[in-house]
């Protein structure tokens, strides 16, 4: 009798329907496994740029100034990448190896009202110049902007790795140093030499004094989130022109009044370097009401206070950063 | 004594055909081709978080851009008006009259990725003024009486991406001049 089973014959024709039926599921399952990592990765890469952007609209609309002088500075440098991932040769601004550093810092009301309590006789401290006045200078900017020589060459081979950087730093102005009883002289600031009246630290160009700026490293401060972040790129808004402008590689622009808005633009990519995005976000200064013309003279080389408005060596402004 | 065995008829043994092979087949193919019709599903919500985000960069940009050029929105922002015809970009010919985003080669969006899926309104049915304290709610103006209540316009920001049915919008009060 004729044992029951498969024959040989029944067994191929059924492994040859089996493979026929999985080799087309094959191209279903590469497509939608290609198109979901895809679509993640760029979910990953957005969701990076907004919380960026949403944290950076949000500062810089506390911009503010004050009775003697604005601080509202834009710096701008530029960096060959040596990552594979962004091939040289492309023209695209953001798709080359090109990456784009920029760093805008201004001036920023206290978080907090240790330093601010004055009494009613004393409605500021400019006014009152016994005492100092406290304020936080804002610097929001990229890895390559702020980093020295000899730490970027690293950075510069991994463009994933690269953050945004700054911080807020507090700084006490006053015009004697010492003013403020609680304060070091050394943390105390001079707010100006009479007779001349401009706050000397947070004059145009004059922040990387050695009390100036956070590259001495002293005063009291906190960090800005370190977001991963391919370009950071300010651009101004010059109103008489009605549009956005860069300015020049190498150079730091010092506005007052405040221009009306900025464009933040960013380029975020995924941590396995797959998907990137680039993305701007116009941003109303709430104080800004300069017209964010610039003069067109060549850039300022020496480590003094610079006219507003003006541009200004960045090599002779921060010379360690090079 | 011997036990005689009995003599039992053999039953056929158990077994699948090549029909049951195949039908199980089939049922096993259905259960894969509806985990992968899933896929898509995830996919598509992926897709529409995309657009949300690029929608909220957008729409910010475009609030920023009335803000900055200190408008009176309840007639700067009219259909038509001096101000959306020669700042901002003209109707794209699209019958719910959209807009483009000004992206050539500097202009505002220019490195706004995919730019070109994006399209953009002030919704004309949406916009009024809302006066504080005259508004259909009746609510009260932040003033003391006898104060002038605040000159408010409402304002809706349309986000559409081109060639699907999504829309984003975004609602601001602007204080008019």
């Amino acid at each position: 009798m004729r044992k029951p089973g498969f024959t040989l014959l029944e067994m191929m024709v059924v492994v040859l329907i089996a493979l026929v039926l999985m080799s087309m599921l094959v191209p279903v399952f590469q497509v939608t496994t290609r198109t979901v990592m895809t679509v993640e990765r760029r979910l990953s890469a957005y969701e990076a740029a907004r919380m960026m952007l949403d944290f950076y609209e949000g500062e810089i609309q506390m911009a503010g100034f004050d009775c003697r002088g604005n601080h509202f500075g834009i710096k701008k440098t530029e960096w060959e990448d040596t990552d594979k991932f962004t091939p040289a040769g492309t023209t695209e601004r953001y798709a080359s190896s090109l990456r784009h550093a920029s760093e805008i810092s201004f001036i920023k009301p206290p978080s907090y009202t240790y330093y601010s309590t004055y009494s009613v006789s004393q409605n500021t401290a400019l006014v009152n110049n016994a005492w100092a006045v406290d304020c936080n200078i804002t610097y929001m900017s990229h890895d390559l902007a702020c980093s020295r020589n000899w730490q970027r060459a690293g950075k510069l081979g991994d463009v994933s790795a690269l953050t945004t950087s700054g911080f807020n730093i507090q700084r006490l102005w006053a015009e004697h140093t010492g003013a403020y009883y609680a304060d070091p002289p050394a943390n105390t600031i001079l707010l100006y030499s009479p007779p001349d009246p401009t706050p000397t630290s947070i004059a145009p160009g004059f922040e990387g004094a050695p009390w100036g700026g956070y590259d001495n490293g002293g005063g009291h401060g906190s960090y800005v989130p370190q977001l991963p972040v391919m370009d950071f790129d300010v651009q101004y808004w010059d109103e008489a022109a009605k549009e956005f402008k860069n300015v020049p590689k190498d150079t730091a622009a010092y506005f007052a009044p405040v221009p009306k808005a900025v464009r933040i633009t960013i380029t975020c990519c995924d941590s396995d370097k797959r998907a990137k995005v680039t993305l701007s976000r116009i941003v109303r200064i709430p104080v800004g009401t300069g017209s964010g013309a610039l003069a067109g003279n060549a850039p300022d080389p020496n480590m003094n206070p610079t006219p507003y408005n003006r541009l200004k060596d960045m090599k002779a402004l921060y010379p360690n950063r090079y | 004594m011997a036990t005689a065995c009995p003599n039992r008829k053999q039953a056929p043994e158990s077994g699948m055909t090549l029909l049951e092979v195949l039908i199980a087949m089939f049922i096993f193919l259905i259960g894969i081709v509806g985990v992968l019709a899933v896929v898509p599903t995830g996919v598509n919500a992926a897709s529409l978080v995309i657009f949300q985000d690029a929608a909220i960069h957008l729409s910010s940009s475009k609030f920023a851009e009335f803000r900055r050029d200190e408008i009176n929105a309840a007639v700067d922002l009219q259909d038509g008006s001096a101000y959306l015809s020669n700042y901002h970009e003209p109707h794209n010919g699209s019958a719910e009259k959209f807009r483009n985003f000004a992206s050539g080669p500097g202009q505002r969006y220019e490195h706004f990725d995919e730019i070109q899926r994006y399209e953009w309104k002030v919704d004309q049915d949406q916009l009024r003024a809302v006066n504080l304290g005259e508004d259909e709610l009746k609510n009260p103006a932040p003033v003391e009486s006898g104060g002038a209540p605040l000159l408010l316009t409402r304002v809706t920001v349309v986000i559409h991406m081109k060639g699907t049915s999504r829309y984003m919008r975004f609602t601001q009060y602007m204080l008019g001049k």
